[in-house]
Formats: structure tokens, sequence, C-alpha cells
């Protein structure tokens, strides 16, 4: 069985390593800035500038992908397990509505966790998940709080303001980054598990049951 | 007829789809960054002149302007002061501004070397004492020292009221009651000379909550196009229903009765 969020996760993968290399490059700049305001309008403004831009229409398009990779590995774990205990919508329902995601998020890759340590052959990415999840709801209201203070700052935000801010920033796509990879594996992982291997083809008449029990044991 | 089967190289489609999602990052950052000029205004402070060392209770009023080179310029101004107003430029507004600073900090110097000998000369005239030439200098080097974030002419005014303030022991605030600001050059013949920027200026201290605003008086002697500052501060004032009150003046002496007769 192919897995209908392989291709995706993929996908998401990549643009999310662009996204936390972005931010790198923006918290690097930050730094410059805080230290020498000169040196940051002579040398990285215009940097920071492009990799700005490009950040937030990124950031766009991770969102559009995310949504559709999380309805898709829900699809793949009601899949893979029967009794899932969330459906694909639920789960965007989860990421999307506003306030309700405090709890629908972290419980989004809690509950993936819990369901994936059940699978030998995936049970260290649920472990994973299920840890990075109390993170994940950490850092997103950190970054958010920070984010929105230098924003109502605005040209008066503090040195460490704006240093905090960029760090929590590449954390959080860190986090993001982390648990993509975590669930496309635990997927990989506990899709091989489910699928036999090769199917053990009827014997012929000829075999004799005791040359069927060799080969099998 | 044997055929030899080359392996084809098949790119992942992973590949493909992130290539084209990276593209339109990427064209957004091109179309942001093409070279696009701009001249923009925007709103500034109302600022005490006890900021340049004198002892007054008068505000000049000073307004941001600038140029941008591309969209990202333009858009990241604009967030940084929401009520600027760009217009349309070309690649020789960046030549054009740097002439405009080099003169204006000039025109600097010279205005506020105006408005020591204006409030000299107003206050000789009352007390009949007259300050020594190297006191004169040292006044002056401190002023302009201080005045550096600033150029342009157009603090001479306020400046000079501020002066005859100090020399006086006056308070044309009556202690913080009013906030005076205003605009407008000091020449050498105590006259108030026109400026730029009358409507930002006053958006600015209306922001600032000034009582009154003080603009050069010089409908009759306009040599440029377009409206005088007297009928521009009087037309933007209706226009945007300003609480504050425009005060047109002709000279220092004009001003300072003004003020005087504000506060008897």
């Amino acid at each position: 069985m192919k897995l209908k969020s392989e291709m995706l996760s993929n996908v998401l993968t990549i643009m999310l390593w662009v996204l936390v290399a972005s931010s790198a490059i923006t918290f690097l700049c930050t730094i410059v800035y805080v230290i020498d305001v000169d040196l940051y309008i002579d040398y990285a403004y215009s940097l920071d500038g492009i990799v700005d831009i490009m950040s937030r229409v990124l950031y766009i398009s991770i969102i559009v992908l995310y949504l559709i990779w999380i309805y898709r590995v829900h699809m793949d774990l009601n899949t893979i397990m029967p009794n899932y205990p969330r459906s694909p919508g639920m789960a965007l329902v989860c990421n999307m509505v506003p306030l309700f995601n405090f709890y629908g998020l972290p419980s989004t890759y809690s509950k993936m966790g819990k369901s994936l340590i059940t699978i030998s052959a995936a049970r260290k990415q649920g472990y994973n998940l299920q840890g990075l999840a109390i993170y994940l709801i950490i850092f997103l209201l950190v970054s958010n709080g920070l984010n929105r203070a230098v924003l109502n700052a605005g040209t008066e935000a503090s040195s460490t303001l704006l240093i905090l801010s960029g760090a929590a920033n590449i954390v959080i796509y860190s986090i993001y980054l982390t648990l993509c990879i975590q669930v496309t594996r635990g997927l990989r992982n506990a899709q091989i598990k489910e699928t036999p291997a090769t199917p053990i083809p009827d014997k012929p008449d000829w075999v004799s049951s005791g040359f069927t029990n060799e080969i099998k044991g | 007829m044997s055929e030899l089967a080359t392996p084809r190289k098949r790119i992942r489609p992973e590949i493909i789809i992130v290539s084209l999602l990276l593209l339109l990052p990427i064209s957004v950052a091109v179309v942001f960054f093409l070279p696009r000029y701009y001249v923009f205004t925007a709103p500034g402070e109302i600022v005490s002149v006890q900021e340049l060392g004198v002892d007054g209770s008068v505000n000049f009023t000073y307004v941001r302007e600038g140029f941008t080179k591309n969209l990202y310029e333009r858009w990241s101004t604009k967030q940084a002061f929401p009520d600027a107003e760009f217009v349309s430029a070309d690649a020789s507004v960046e030549k054009d501004f740097s002439d405009m600073q080099d003169m204006g900090e000039d025109y600097r110097d010279e205005t506020i070397r105006n408005a020591i000998t204006s409030a000299d000369d107003e206050v000789g005239s009352d007390t009949d004492t007259e300050e020594p030439a190297g006191e004169f200098e040292q006044r002056l080097e401190a002023l302009i020292e201080e005045s550096t974030d600033y150029y342009g002419d157009s603090l001479g005014l306020m400046l000079a009221i501020g002066l005859v303030e100090e020399a006086n022991q006056e308070d044309f605030s009556a202690n913080g009651h009013y906030v005076i600001a205003g605009t407008g050059t000091i020449e050498a013949d105590h006259t108030v000379g026109s400026v730029g920027s009358i409507r930002d200026k006053l958006r600015t201290a209306e922001q600032f909550g000034a009582d009154y605003f003080l603009v050069p008086k010089d409908k009759e002697r306009f040599y440029y196009e377009g409206l005088s500052n007297e009928e521009e501060a009087s037309l933007v004032a209706e226009e945007l229903g300003l609480t504050l009150q425009v005060v047109p003046v002709d000279t220092l002496d004009d001003a300072l009765d003004f003020l005087r007769t504000m506060n008897p």
C-alpha cells in the first residue's frame, strides 16, 4: 500500500527546511542590527528584506501544504489503524479553529504518538511525537507572544525582544520540521509492518508439509 | 535488430513541485526589489526647544521626508509610518535628496545664526545689553551641535522665540497650560520666511495636542508656485477640521506680541 501522504511529506519537509534556513538568516541579520545599525544598513538590509519577503510568501504556501498534509496523514492513519481516534476532517478542525487549536494542535500529535507506540516498528517515532507535542504548544505560545510584542513595539522594539523573537521563530519552525520528519518515518514504519513483505504463494501439491515448514522456519 | 536501452534519469516529482512552489516567493521578491523610486513625507514630531539646550517652552515641528528605492522599502516605510504619503519619482531622486540634505544643513545653520541675532536684538532692545562676540559663536556652535538630527531652516522662528523666553525668563506656555508649536525660518531682518510640508506639520502638531500653531504670514511675499504657507495652513485646518489655532506671523516681533497678548 502506498501512503497517501508520502509525496506531500517529502515536499513539506523540503519547504520547512527552506523556512528554517530563511529564519536563521533573518536571525543573523537581527544580530547584526542589534550590534551595529550602520553595519546592518550597509550589508544586511537588502538580504534581510529579500529573505523577509520570501519567508512571508513561503509561510503562506507552507500553511496550505500543511493543512492538506495533516488531512492526508490522518487518511493514512485511519487506513493503517482502523480504530484511530481522529478523522481527517476532525484533524483539520483541531488545527484550524482559533482557541480550540491550543488543545487541538498538541493533541493531534499526542494521539498520533500514542497510536504509533502500539506498533513496535514505529514505537520510537511515537514516543518522539508525544514529547514534541508538549514543546510545540509551549513554543507556539512563546513565539506568538514575542512576535505580537515586536509588532506592537514597532520601531521601538528592544534588542532583547528582537533576538528572543527571532530565536523563538527558528525553534518553532524546527519543531514543525521535526514533527513532519517523525510523522513520515512513523507512518512508513507502521505501514511496512502492516503490509506483508512478499505474499506466500499457495504451495504446490508436490511440496511436502515438512519442506514448507523448513522454508518458514 | 537489437536496440540499446539507455536508462533515463527520472526527476522525482517532489523536486518539481518544490521548485514550482519556491518560484512563487522568488518571483514576489524579484517584483518587490525591482528599482522603483518614490519620495515620501510623513508626520514627525513636535520637539521642545529645550531639546536644543534652550530654556524655553515652545516647540518646533519636524516632518519625515525621504525616498524609497523599491516596493519593499516603500512597504516597510509604510509599516513604520502608516500616515506616510508617497509620490512616484525616478532614479535622480537619490542625488537630489542628498543635495537637498547638504543644502538643508547650510540653511539650518543660517537660520540658527539669525535666530540668535534676532533674539539678541529683541532682548537688547528691551534691556540695552549685548552679547559678546565670543559668547555668540559659542552659543551658535552649541545649537548647531544639538540640532544635527534635523536639517532645513524651519526651526528658526520657534528657536528665536525660545531664546527670547530664556533671556527674559518668560514662559509663553503659562506653566505648560498651552502647547505652542510652529514653523518658519527667521531671516536676518527678523521676518518669518516660508517653509515646506505645511500640511504634514499641521497634522503632526494636531497629533501632539498643540493649541497654537505659528506659520509664516507670507501671502503677500510668496515667490514660489502654489499656495503660500498662510493660505495652505488655513485650508488644511479647515479641510481636516483641526482643533489647533493657526496663527500667521510676519516677524519675530509679531509672534512675540501674539504670545504676550495670550498671556497678559
